[in-house]
């Protein structure tokens, strides 16, 4: 099968990484609704309805019925339970779950290529079976609040009051009087305690004390022997009215101003900041050390010629100690960026839960160094490349329970993953004790497919063709059956990380992915170039070195400029013209020259010259200014010029591409 | 600010003027650094803020002779896109010219219409045409 292009159409990416999301949540919510037969949590249960609800509606908007049709019954399901028309059962809950895995394989079939899956007979008619005896008639519930209240409700409002009240729950109005300037955090810290304290059932608006101010009301149910004063107090109430309920009395008027500026975020000194705070913060601290470098090359020229020791000495002192202080506060504050890889890794083990079932593989997800810390930003990036990686192992690797009985194997696969830093990086394996891949049977297809010509060697590292656009796999290698996008993917986004990824395997006893990325996304160690008037900056960890070639070094190898670097010639091209500068006059003698790899490919770059290695904050640019697709940001270097940041992939592919059409010519 | 305030600058020795609820703020980057490969209509990008922006050349836009920028040139910087413009000078906020807007002249997409006012006329950006591909 080829992997080359996009099955079921041109949205299928979106609405695969969209449903995806979705139904994980909606697992997440029937996971944690286990146990909770009696009294489900009634936020799960509405979680889980959004989330197949937004599942009904993309997949629609798509035009995937069958899907759409499928997510529809369950959510009509979902409804009756929220609103008391089927009770909690586990007989419901398994109904739930049939149902959800129905879906997450009408997703897969979308994933396989057909462009539009049906289960071939209404799901409705599937959870009615597994439904028998859950379903009761509603029974009319007897208003429980006054009519004008309870003419404001909505019908799932009206059954969460029934509910509480047969549940013997207590039901308090909270009244909120808020200042119009803050009010949102006023309201948002009262629904938060309000929750936390019982169920939040509605927001109601209320009437204000004068137009300055803004009031609402929220009816919240709560456990019998709730303190209502401490809950008013807690959500800067003006007062609190008992409803229903043994409670404690009304409390008095509960200081709002003061509450509604408390901050909500702190708790056990641990403070919650939006990324952009962090990344501003990051910013400044890259900007503050660049401005030290300038001030520090200036202090030392005007201190040069300065006649008083003692005051030269304390300058050379202060900047000593401002030195020492801007270097730590860069990475203090790129600290801040980081979170527990644990966030990830849960998420890879929820989505090879959901894969096993879906592929009829037994195995287990073992997980190490979870403690491990990764920039937020980073570990968001990582999760659809490494839920690929996770697939791959149990799709490919980890053989059904039958073979690996056969082949002498326990049972049951497993996969595991370790996440430990090395130097600047994080290094994320992934290990299954599956079937292995066999490097000769790689090549060979490789060349059987055109991917490699009859005239290249073999590679150095076989595996590296799995992560070529246009390799197809065959029954020989690995039986695919893919998800409609290829390794090839997962390598261009680890790529545009900064990371790689190589694989190791032995053939019969298991495959390694080792993923590696950079620690964090934002100082990228550079090697800035000057070309014409132009700054580059190349990632340090693509260049290979850099030298002074002289002309004896080069020669034409197939047509193709070569530099001879050791034992192997590699292309050779004039960065210049390659990024269609006016090339520079004729100039004999030694050139400069930077080797750069992209872990794949190696060329040569002739420059004029090599300016320093720096770390560099390196901001992207966005696609919509139009520009070479070579040039992927724009970096400040010290000095207060910016360097453009070359994307070493694409560069490298240019040269490629360059030399295989002079070839052709 | 009222709506239909506009920020009219010059650029090229006219006058042009963008929605001012489309500003985000007036900067001078240290530079401008060329992009290669980009159309002559842009002058390259610079960081403001730390962002990294295109800058468009609304001289070269309009169809009038390039700007060549020097250091610290003035851009203005827009709300909801990822480009800045390149102008000579700002004249400053100005109600919405009470004279009738005519099309563009052919051939300058980047303009989304002209008005004649005294000494003149002032040409209107359509400020979302720079992020497409294509002539301006």
């Amino acid at each position: 099968m080829s992997r080359g292009q996009a099955p079921g159409g041109p949205f299928s990416k979106e609405f695969l990484a969209e449903a995806e999301m979705l139904l994980e949540e909606a697992v997440t919510c029937i996971d944690g609704l286990d146990g909770e037969t009696d009294d489900p949590s009634p936020s799960k249960v509405n979680a889980l309805f959004r989330a197949v609800h937004s599942l009904k509606g993309v997949a629609g908007m798509v035009g995937l019925t069958g899907i759409a049709e499928a997510a529809h019954d369950l959510e009509t399901l979902l409804d009756d339970v929220r609103m008391g028309r089927v009770v909690p059962t586990s007989a419901a809950f398994a109904a739930i779950r049939g149902g959800l895995t129905a879906l997450s394989s009408l997703v897969d079939r979308v994933a396989a290529g057909e462009e539009a899956p049906s289960l071939g007979e209404r799901l409705r008619t599937r959870l009615d079976a597994t439904l028998v005896g859950a379903r009761q008639e509603p029974v009319p519930e007897a208003p429980v609040l006054p009519p004008d209240l309870d003419a404001s409700l909505s019908d799932y409002e009206r059954h969460r009051v029934g509910e509480a009240a047969r549940r013997a729950k207590g039901l308090v109005l909270v009244d909120l009087d808020l200042d119009f300037d803050s009010f949102d955090t006023g309201l948002r810290t009262a629904m938060a305690e309000s929750s936390a304290a019982g169920e939040l059932i509605g927001t109601f608006p209320g009437t204000a004390s004068d137009p300055s101010r803004m009031a609402f009301r929220l009816l919240v149910a709560l456990p019998p022997d709730t303190d209502t004063a401490a809950l008013g107090e807690r959500c800067g109430a003006r007062r609190v009215i008992v409803v229903r309920g043994g409670a404690r009395p009304v409390p008095p008027p509960a200081p709002v101003r003061q509450a509604a500026e408390a901050a909500p975020h702190v708790a056990k000194g641990v403070v919650r900041v939006p990324l952009d705070k962090v990344a501003a913060l990051v910013d400044l601290a890259g900007d503050l050390a660049l401005t030290r470098g300038a001030l520090g090359r200036a202090l030392r020229r005007a201190l040069a010629g300065a006649p008083d020791r003692s005051a030269r000495y304390e300058a050379q002192r202060a900047f000593a100690q401002l030195d020492r202080l801007v270097s730590a506060l860069g990475p203090t504050a790129l600290s801040l960026r980081l979170v527990p890889v644990e966030t990830l890794t849960s998420r890879l083990g929820r989505a090879f839960t959901r894969a096993a079932a879906a592929l009829g593989k037994e195995a287990d997800f073992v997980v190490h160094g979870v403690e491990t810390e990764i920039d937020k930003v980073l570990a968001d990036e990582l999760a659809d490349p490494l839920l690929h990686i996770v697939r791959n192992a149990l799709d490919h690797g980890v053989e059904s329970p039958d073979a690996r009985l056969a082949a002498g194997k326990p049972r049951r696969g497993r996969v595991a993953m370790t996440v430990a830093p090395r130097g600047r990086e994080v290094v994320l394996t992934f290990s299954d004790d599956g079937r292995g891949i066999d490097r000769n049977a790689i090549v060979k297809r490789a060349r059987e497919t055109g991917l490699l010509s009859s005239k290249e060697p073999d590679p150095r590292d076989p595996f590296s063709l799995l992560f070529r656009p246009g390799f197809s796999t065959a029954e020989a290698v690995t039986e695919f059956s893919g998800r409609g996008v290829g390794l090839d993917v997962v390598a261009e986004a680890l790529a545009r990380l900064g990371g790689r990824v190589r694989v190791r395997s032995t053939p019969g006893s298991g495959t390694t992915f080792e993923v590696a990325v950079p620690m964090t996304l934002v100082l990228l160690e550079s090697l800035v170039v000057r070309v014409g008037d132009l700054r580059l900056a190349l990632p340090g960890e693509n260049v290979v070195r850099t030298l002074q070639a002289r002309p004896d070094d080069t020669e034409l190898v197939g047509g193709t400029p070569c530099l001879r670097d050791g034992d192997r010639a590699v292309p050779l091209a004039r960065l210049d013209r390659l990024l269609g500068l006016t090339p520079r006059g004729g100039r004999t003698g030694p050139e400069s020259v930077v080797v750069a790899e992209d872990g794949e490919r190696v060329a040569a770059f002739v420059v004029d010259s090599v300016e320093g290695v720096w770390d560099l904050l390196v901001k992207p640019l966005a696609d919509s200014v139009p520009r070479l697709r070579e040039i992927s940001g724009a970096a400040e270097v010290p000095g207060g010029e910016v360097a453009l940041a070359l994307d070493p992939g694409a560069l490298l592919a240019r040269v490629y591409a360059s030399t295989q059409a002079g070839r052709a010519a | 600010m009222t709506a239909g305030d506009l920020l009219a600058f010059r650029a090229g020795g006219e006058r042009f003027a963008v929605p001012l609820e489309r500003v985000r703020e007036a900067a001078r980057p240290r530079r401008i650094t060329p992009l290669p490969g980009a159309p002559a209509w842009w002058s390259g990008v610079a960081l403001v803020r730390g962002e990294a922006l295109g800058i468009v050349d609304v001289a070269a836009a309009a169809g009038l002779p390039p700007s060549t920028p020097g250091l610290l040139p003035l851009v203005v910087v827009l709300h909801g896109c990822n480009h800045a413009l390149l102008v000579d000078s700002i004249d400053g906020v100005e109600p919405f010219p009470t004279g009738q807007v005519v099309p563009p002249p052919p051939g300058r997409g980047a303009l989304s219409g002209v008005v004649a006012e005294e000494g003149g006329f002032l040409s209107l950006l359509d400020v979302d045409h720079f992020g497409a591909k294509g002539e301006p």
